[in-house]
């Protein structure tokens, strides 16, 4: 029973044994060991990898949520770039076919045509716009939940740079042409 | 079969070092004298790693690889403050379930 748990006790996290390791070795080798035990110390070592994986998530969150905000433009410029493909592709397809425009889409259809019949290709083009507006529009919310005289309140607030604002808008439109196209298209 | 759980691990640990200084070890037999609980090994760090971090309890000199751990000022105050609230609890559910 005690090689079983001092086997559980090889999983636990470095951080932890360095504090509590040799004391907690010494208890194993005082108290007399039990199934129920056994069971104990691997929950408390699942619990203490979960906590420790929760609080690194949430560190990365922060740290990427503080990044975000810091620099707000240029992830409307991260975000443009992300989207250009497919606002190019689909621009130039109206200048094709609605204006009659033929020479610039006809210029890139070769080149482009492998990539967008690949199952990868497509679902890049097709998921860019959504990406582009999360990466225009993340950086320059501001939300947050909170208990208020027993009742939830929900905040948001939005501040947004000029150039996220054209990039959000640019997005949500690309997303529409699309979608009103597939549904054009299918039904 | 019982499925109800014991006491706060937590709180018997306080009270378990009220009466002196204890490592892990006499702690889990002095629990299990006073309450009739025995703390499983990780469930007694993981209150004593609680009451180290909240500043309540705190670790003496180890003797060999045993680290006796003592209540602190701020842990003998939380510990007559939780003591006194649920003294006050019991009596109101005692008058409650005798009427």
């Amino acid at each position: 029973m005690r090689r079983g748990i001092r086997f559980l006790l090889t999983l636990y996290p470095r951080a932890w044994l360095a504090r509590y390791g040799d004391e907690f070795t010494q208890l194993i080798d005082d108290a007399p060991a039990t199934p129920a035990d056994v069971f104990d110390v691997a929950r408390h070592g699942l619990a203490l990898h979960v906590r420790r994986a929760s609080r690194t998530a949430v560190r990365l969150v922060s740290l990427g949520g503080i990044i975000m905000r810091s620099q707000p433009q240029r992830f409307a410029m991260f975000g443009a770039a992300v989207l250009l493909p497919t606002a190019a592709l689909i621009g130039l397809a109206l200048l094709k076919y609605v204006a009659g425009v033929a020479a610039p889409f006809d210029a890139i259809e070769p080149a482009m045509t492998p990539l967008v019949t690949h199952p990868l290709g497509e679902t890049i083009l097709t998921l860019a716009p959504y990406l582009a507006l999360a990466l225009a529009v993340l950086p320059v919310v501001r939300g947050g939940v909170r208990w208020d005289h027993g009742q939830l309140v929900g905040t948001l607030s939005l501040s947004a740079p000029a150039a996220n604002i054209v990039i959000a808008a640019l997005s949500i439109a690309v997303a529409l042409f699309m979608v009103v196209y597939w549904l054009g298209e299918n039904l | 079969m019982d499925r109800r759980r014991g006491a706060d691990p937590s709180l018997l640990v306080l009270i378990s070092l009220a009466a002196g200084p204890k490592h892990g070890h006499a702690i889990l037999i002095d629990v299990e004298r006073f309450a009739g609980q025995r703390l499983g090994p990780g469930t007694l760090y993981g209150a004593i790693e609680r009451l180290e971090q909240d500043a309540l309890i705190e670790p003496l000199p180890a003797e060999d690889r045993r680290t006796p751990y003592r209540l602190t000022e701020e842990g003998t105050r939380y510990l007559g403050d939780r003591v006194s609230k649920m003294q006050r609890l019991a009596e109101i559910a005692r008058a409650r379930v005798q009427s």
